[in-house]
């Protein structure tokens, strides 16, 4: 694992160094430095020596490497892992390897939220209005489908899963409809469509805001849990007769994806497949214990969407992939893949 | 605490418990009125039909079903009231084995056990309990296992792991939902000698078996549950007469003379179902 976090770091670096205006390593370096090192400002100080060079950093080239790109690739970071976890945190609650983070209607209810952001022209009063919608839409949607499976203060799985099933259907039909009456508009309709794709383009530090305090706070609380959810794999009943509060657990869990899911959604659009390959990829690999699949699953997310966006950013360059497109069209088929292998060797 | 019981007297009773499913017309006893309490050093067996309501008095008995009428006590206080951590390192409840759905290492599992004792704050158990688990597993014989994916056991290893889990918890009372079902003879043998042996060192240790014969030969006190009601209770030889196995059971008992039953042990042949048998209640 350690060796996957520095993978990903040197990786994060390779998408700092690709892009269609053509940086040199030294530039980039120079920017990074200029903002991280202490004393390494614009603003002329006692920098002398060593600090020199930094001043002289070309402000095109910081404004692409440290308002584009910088943000970009953290973005990238943030919402695979938070993806992944949220992921791999319904996988654990609803048994079931090939349950998606949205599963309860918390995806759906994001993409509502941020649609509506983007019809009734939201979005372009303030910038935070789109993640406050899709995160809020997330967090209702989840109320929604708790209180329809909510009897006598307990949620069977079971019948939040079917709840969630239907909401998203539900939701999904009224994102249709506001779509297609947005249809004249067709600045609108383009907007929301790029958005349900899924991508990372024009975001920038206000977007890493929104999401790294949801990914920290929300991933803490499930890693806290983490045993609690070893427990529920094995049912709910086990996992009572052995102290888990399963009530309790479940509505922290759910909680804790939804606002996974929300501000993902909330920042980088629909992007598929991220987390119902990677938490399924990394249990075959390592085993379902949480204390270790949460870390990997967080990694292996960060890696993959990065991978997924330089991807997105180069293959057709200058234009730009959807990242959506890009993570279900490498995902599917090494999904696919591994499903394959793991049945020749073996395994179920 | 070492891996035989911790030696703590514990006081887990039913007294006029019950549980119903459904309101108002749909109303529906899936026990009720059951009084027993377990003791320490006791292997108890409940016998009955199935759907009689065995895994029901277990489960109330665990905490995991609060009972709709009458009340389960824990040393004097309610069950319902206790915070599960603390219910599950006094009772553990082993469930009738499912087949995995996840590939966990057999030591992973059995250290799911030392849940309720592991602090919340705690990264993990460290050594203490690793070495907690290695005696658990050592004491259901399954340490050969530890590092096998639960999902290529027996059933016979299965249930020996998930008694070794049970043990982990360090509980005093063990409830186990059929810990025979669906296994060859000698697993059956092995799974309740081990049964015997964690009553002998004081823990109560509750089964729910539908074998009549293992419930007379193994245990050591006997409850039959019919439709939901304690309908007898007592020494297994006492209790299992021809006439109640006639009523309750509807079979036709024969006591086997001799043949291998050891002094004074009982052990029966069944025949077909009596005619003239009222269509029983299962659910």
């Amino acid at each position: 694992m350690a060796v996957g976090a520095v993978l990903l770091v040197l990786f994060g670096l390779v998408g700092l160094l690709l892009g269609s205006a053509d940086l040199g390593v030294a530039e980039i370096a120079a920017v990074l430095a200029a903002h991280l090192l202490p004393g390494g400002g614009s603003a002329a100080g006692p920098s002398d020596g060593p600090m020199a060079a930094i001043e002289s950093v070309d402000p095109v080239s910081d404004a692409i490497v440290w308002s584009l790109r910088l943000p970009r690739v953290l973005l990238a970071m943030l919402v695979g892992a938070a993806l992944a976890i949220a992921g791999a945190l319904m996988q654990g609650l609803f048994r079931n390897a090939l349950a998606s983070p949205g599963i309860v209607g918390t995806s759906a209810g994001a993409s509502l939220g941020a649609i509506c952001a983007l019809a009734f022209g939201l979005a372009d009063e303030s910038i935070l209005a789109l993640p406050a919608l899709a995160i809020g839409g997330a967090l209702a949607a989840l109320l929604i489908v708790q209180a329809i499976a909510t009897r006598d203060g307990s949620s069977p799985a079971a019948t939040l899963l079917l709840a969630g099933v239907a909401l998203t259907a539900f939701i999904g039909a009224i994102n249709a409809w506001i779509i297609a009456s947005s249809w004249e508009e067709h600045e609108v309709a383009r907007r929301i469509s790029y958005w349900l794709l899924g991508g990372l383009s024009d975001r920038g530090w206000i977007h890493v805001g929104i999401v790294a305090p949801c990914l920290l706070a929300a991933g803490a609380v499930s890693w806290w849990l983490a045993r609690d959810l070893d427990l529920l794999l094995e049912g709910e009943e086990v996992a009572g007769a052995l102290g888990v509060e399963v009530e309790r657990a479940k509505r922290i869990l759910l909680a804790a994806a939804a606002v996974l899911a929300g501000s993902a959604v909330a920042v980088s659009g629909v992007v598929a497949f991220v987390g119902l390959v990677v938490p399924h990829v990394v249990r075959l690999l390592l085993g379902p214990a949480h204390r270790t699949l949460l870390v990997a699953c967080a990694v292996t997310g960060a890696w993959f969407v990065l991978g997924a966006d330089l991807v997105a950013r180069t293959a057709v360059a200058p234009q730009e992939l959807q990242l959506g497109v890009v993570t279900a069209f490498v995902g599917a088929p090494f999904f696919l893949f591994l499903l394959v292998r793991h049945r020749w060797e073996g395994g179920e | 605490m070492r891996a035989r019981g911790t030696g703590r007297p514990v006081e887990l009773r039913l007294e006029g418990a019950g549980v119903a499913r459904g309101r108002g017309d749909r109303r529906r006893w899936l026990a009720r009125n059951v009084d027993l309490a377990p003791r320490g050093g006791e292997l108890l067996a409940l016998v009955g039909p199935n759907g009689a309501g065995k895994s029901t008095v277990l489960r109330l008995l665990s905490g995991l079903w609060p009972p709709s009428e009458g009340r389960v006590s824990l040393d004097g206080r309610s069950l319902d009231r206790l915070p599960r951590r603390e219910v599950a390192r006094r009772v553990t409840y082993v469930p009738q084995h499912s087949v995995p759905l996840f590939e966990f290492t057999v030591r992973e599992l059995v250290a799911m056990g030392a849940f309720p004792a592991t602090p919340r704050f705690a990264l993990g158990g460290g050594a203490a309990e690793d070495r907690w688990v290695a005696e658990c597993m050592e004491r259901a014989d399954v340490t050969y296992l530890a590092h096998r994916s639960v999902r290529r056991l027996s059933g016979g290893e299965l249930q020996r792991v998930l008694v070794a889990r049970g043990l982990a918890t360090r509980a005093d009372v063990l409830l186990l939902d059929e810990p025979t079902a669906s296994l060859d003879l000698v697993h059956q043998l092995e799974v309740l000698g081990l049964c015997r042996e964690l009553a002998a060192e004081g823990r109560a240790v509750v089964v729910a078996l539908h074998d009549l014969n293992a419930a007379l030969r193994w245990a050591a006190r006997l409850a039959v549950i019919e439709s939901g009601s304690k309908v007898a209770e007592g020494a297994p030889a006492e209790v299992l007469t021809p006439e109640l196995l006639a009523s309750v059971f509807g079979v036709r008992a024969v006591a086997l003379a001799g043949a291998g039953a050891s002094e004074g042990e009982l052990q029966y042949r069944f025949d077909q179902p009596l005619p003239a048998r009222a269509p029983g209640r299962d659910g």
